[in-house]
């Protein structure tokens, strides 16, 4: 390994490539750490609509199209357990520097959204929001953040939810939308549905909840029209958020679930 | 340039004093679980400032534990100083508790500086309880005549303390360096690095040469050394701030109430702090001025040893018209109509380094806007963020608090590190009965009625000594259909404030599992059963 001819400040971190210096090849993108090949997408001079992407937690990635939050999406989340994932899907991005708001989220558990990774000191909590103004705040959270995490407490007009999602694709910002109690009126980006979920840890008189399986199936408009599932523990014993693998424990994404096609009839039916 | 005669006011414990308690009551103040100050009958009992509120609590049983309000701190020492106006016009407000005044024209009108030094201990003294918590110091400079003002206190009565003119330099001498960052700008971390490396005293320090400590430990260490060495700190980066940098607004219809004026006030101190950044600036000390229809003006300078940031801008107009509006006869003066902001005192910026590439101040950037823009929707305090408590329950340990009660980005570069195992802040520490493991996702606050009863249908109970009566097996909650319980664990026995009978409480918490696969963490108290919060 040559010496770098350059003064760049990842030289010594990745191989240099002499007489290239700010080009960054895909070759020598592999040995850079996590947080440099980060920047290097961050501060790429253009980018394609596939590309402007928000992270995701590595074992929800299989959920996505290309692996990533596509940013100006709008991503449903039903099914028992909704919340955690909701909280999961927001963790990734929070993770790498976003922020994150919240609307119509006062029952959210702060201690289990830190657990799961969200970061508190980058989130924006709007609390007591009047019925009348629910749109124009989550409106304005859309400009501000790059993820909103919406759980509507009451009827959302399809108006409505028709010019936020166009606010979310406009303002690159992505939108996850919980509906444990009232239903989104418009077809989201990706819906997420959890299957199955399943505590362990808890038995008849002893133990505590340590661990929960879920199983989680997306499908979506466009790029997401397959169906994809994946099953998880959210959270592992660990407070991770990990594949399952098919005894217990946790396995890398290799192991990910067989991605299966549906007829559109299905899907539609699905999707609702 | 000459070092500016100050005279400082400095009132011992002014977080009690504020609180127009009883003298003699033991009181601690805290702020973030912490002991910010503590009243003399409490520091007798052995609770120091800096311990946590539950150590305070154990040494001294009958402390009254008081979280700080800094509004009501700055409101009511407005008021002890608007009596000074008459003796000085130029009064300036360090922080509440704590102003300076250049003493060259009153020294004159009232024959020297003992003078002026007796008029304002005695005026000041006679609006607070104790007039003993007064102290007065004259030097050359505000370093010194707040060390003054201090040691004034420490003697019997505090009678004002004036250091000649020109003895400045002596009297900080023998001074222990600690005092750099108390009642000095400096960091802890930086008195506590000249610690390690030998200097006890500001002797030591002044004795080096100030390029070597240029050199070693940049601006805070050539302030050190200026501040050591008897030397005036501001006459180093003072210099007259161009002429448009003034900033004012225009209020039409004039508001009248405090809240809309601050967040008037918000937007003024953040285009004020933006507009001296891009020269460079930062300011050191500000002069706010209020106007009202009625024709008053209310003028106050105000000083940070620090920059002022933008929050902190903010923050004092909202001082300033607080502790104007809670005088008497305020009302008549009519609404505000006109605030401006003059930067009086400005030096270059030598804050923070911004990262390189967007990144994350961008988006804290994007964020504070934002929380702005949400206010004037939904009111200041509806824009909360997340924030560790310490607790036992699942909604104790984190709460959320209004964003303006924080600074945004001091809380970001704070506590950098991994969240999740952080084991240095208030909330992570252990509290005895809590539920470890994953925590619930959703809250039930309030809580919500439940039923869980036994195979005969009889309702579950825990008797003292936590053995349950029977074996749940089924549960309904807010009379909804019953559901087969399929796993349960506890109870967990919590009787929380025993000592007192107002808010003590006596519970038992169970985590039940219900065939459903959905986990709650129920809670029985006074013979019934509530759901506390459910793992989503």
């Amino acid at each position: 390994m040559a010496a770098p001819t350059t003064a760049s400040d990842f030289a010594h971190d990745r191989s240099p490539e002499p007489g290239a210096p700010g080009a960054l090849p895909s070759r020598t993108l592999a040995v850079v750490p996590d947080h440099l090949r980060e920047l290097a997408q961050a501060i790429r001079p253009t980018s394609l609509a596939a590309e402007r992407t928000l992270p995701v937690l590595e074992a929800l990635a299989p959920l996505f199209p290309n692996g990533a939050l596509q940013r100006g999406s709008m991503v449903q989340i039903t099914g028992s357990g909704g919340t955690a994932v909701a909280l999961a899907v927001a963790a990734g991005a929070s993770r790498h520097g976003s922020w994150v708001g919240f609307v119509g989220a006062e029952m959210i558990g702060w201690a289990a959204a830190e657990q799961l990774g969200v970061d508190p000191r980058r989130s924006l909590v709007v609390t007591d929001v009047p019925v009348g103004s629910w749109a124009s705040v989550t409106a304005a959270l859309i400009d501000a953040v790059d993820v909103v995490v919406a759980a509507p407490t009451h009827g959302v007009r399809p108006a409505d939810a028709r010019r936020l999602a166009a606010r979310a694709r406009e303002r690159g910002s992505a939108m996850i939308v919980v509906e444990p109690r009232i239903a989104w009126p418009v077809d989201a980006d990706i819906a997420l549905r959890s299957v199955s979920s399943s505590w362990h840890g808890l038995e008849r008189g002893h133990g505590r909840l340590t661990a929960r399986r879920m199983t989680i199936e997306s499908v979506g408009r466009r790029a997401a029209a397959q169906l994809r599932q994946v099953e998880v523990w959210i959270p592992a014993e660990d407070g991770s958020v990990s594949l399952v693998d098919a005894g217990a424990g946790t396995i890398s994404l290799a192991e990910r679930r067989s991605i299966s096609r549906v007829d559109p009839a299905q899907r539609s039916r699905t999707a609702v | 340039m000459e070092p500016v005669r100050t005279l400082v006011v400095w009132c011992r414990d002014w977080p009690i004093l504020a609180l127009d308690r009883p003298v003699g009551e033991p009181i601690a103040v805290v702020h973030a679980n912490r002991v910010v100050a503590t009243s003399a009958s409490a520091r007798v009992a052995g609770v120091e400032v800096g311990l946590r509120r539950r150590e305070a609590q154990r040494r001294c049983p009958d402390v009254s534990i008081i979280e700080r309000d800094i509004d009501r701190e700055a409101r009511v020492f407005d008021r002890v100083v608007a009596v000074l106006d008459d003796i000085a016009p130029r009064l300036e407000i360090t922080r509440p508790g704590v102003c300076s005044i250049p003493t060259r024209g009153p020294s004159r009108y009232f024959g020297g500086d003992t003078a002026v030094a007796d008029r304002v201990r005695a005026t000041v003294g006679a609006q607070l309880d104790d007039p003993s918590a007064c102290g007065v110091g004259v030097a050359d400079g505000p370093f010194p005549a707040s060390l003054a003002a201090q040691r004034s206190l420490a003697r019997p009565g505090a009678p004002p303390m004036v250091i000649a003119a020109g003895s400045s330099a002596s009297f900080v001498a023998p001074m222990p360096v600690s005092v750099l960052a108390n009642p000095g700008p400096c960091s802890l971390e930086f008195v506590d690095v000249l610690g390690r490396l030998g200097l006890a005293r500001l002797s030591d320090l002044a004795a080096l040469g100030s390029a070597d400590m240029l050199d070693r430990f940049g601006w805070e260490g050539a302030l050190a050394h200026r501040l050591a060495s008897g030397l005036d700190a501001r006459t180093m980066s003072m210099r007259r701030p161009p002429e448009d940098l003034s900033l004012s607004i225009e209020l039409d219809p004039p508001l009248e109430r405090v809240d809309q004026a601050a967040f008037v006030g918000k937007a003024l101190a953040d285009d004020f702090t933006s507009a001296l950044a891009q020269r460079g600036l930062a300011a050191l000390r500000v002069l706010i001025s209020v106007h009202t229809t009625g024709g008053a003006v209310v003028e106050r300078l105000w000083r940070d040893e620090g920059a002022l940031s933008a929050v902190a801008v903010a923050q004092r107009i909202r001082w300033q018209l607080d502790g104007w509006l809670s005088r008497p006869g305020a009302v008549s003066r009519g609404g505000i109509c006109r605030i401006e902001i003059h930067p009086d005192d400005v030096g270059p910026a030598v804050g923070r380094q911004e990262g390189l590439w967007g990144g994350a101040d961008d988006n804290e950037e994007r964020a504070r806007r934002a929380a702005a823009r949400l206010q004037t929707l939904v009111g200041a305090n509806a824009v909360r963020v997340p924030e560790p408590s310490g607790g036992r329950g699942a909604h104790e340990q984190m709460r959320l608090i209004p964003i303006d009660s924080i600074d945004l980005h001091s809380r970001l570069e704070d506590n950098i590190g991994d969240l999740a195992g952080s084991g240095g802040r208030a909330g992570a520490r252990p509290w005895p009965g809590s539920i470890g493991g994953p925590q619930p996702t959703i809250i039930c606050q309030p809580a919500w009625p439940a039923d869980l009863v036994g195979r005969a249908g009889e309702t579950v109970t825990i008797s003292g000594r936590g053995a349950l009566s029977g074996i749940p097996t089924q549960l309904s909650v807010q009379r909804s259909p019953w559901s087969k319980v399929t796993g349960w664990a506890g109870p967990w026995l919590i009787d929380e404030r025993w000592w007192d009978p107002i808010a003590q409480r006596r519970r038992a918490r169970m985590q039940i599992l219900t065939a459903d696969g959905v986990g709650r963490l129920m809670a029985l108290e006074s013979g019934r059963w509530w759901v506390e919060a459910i793992y989503d």
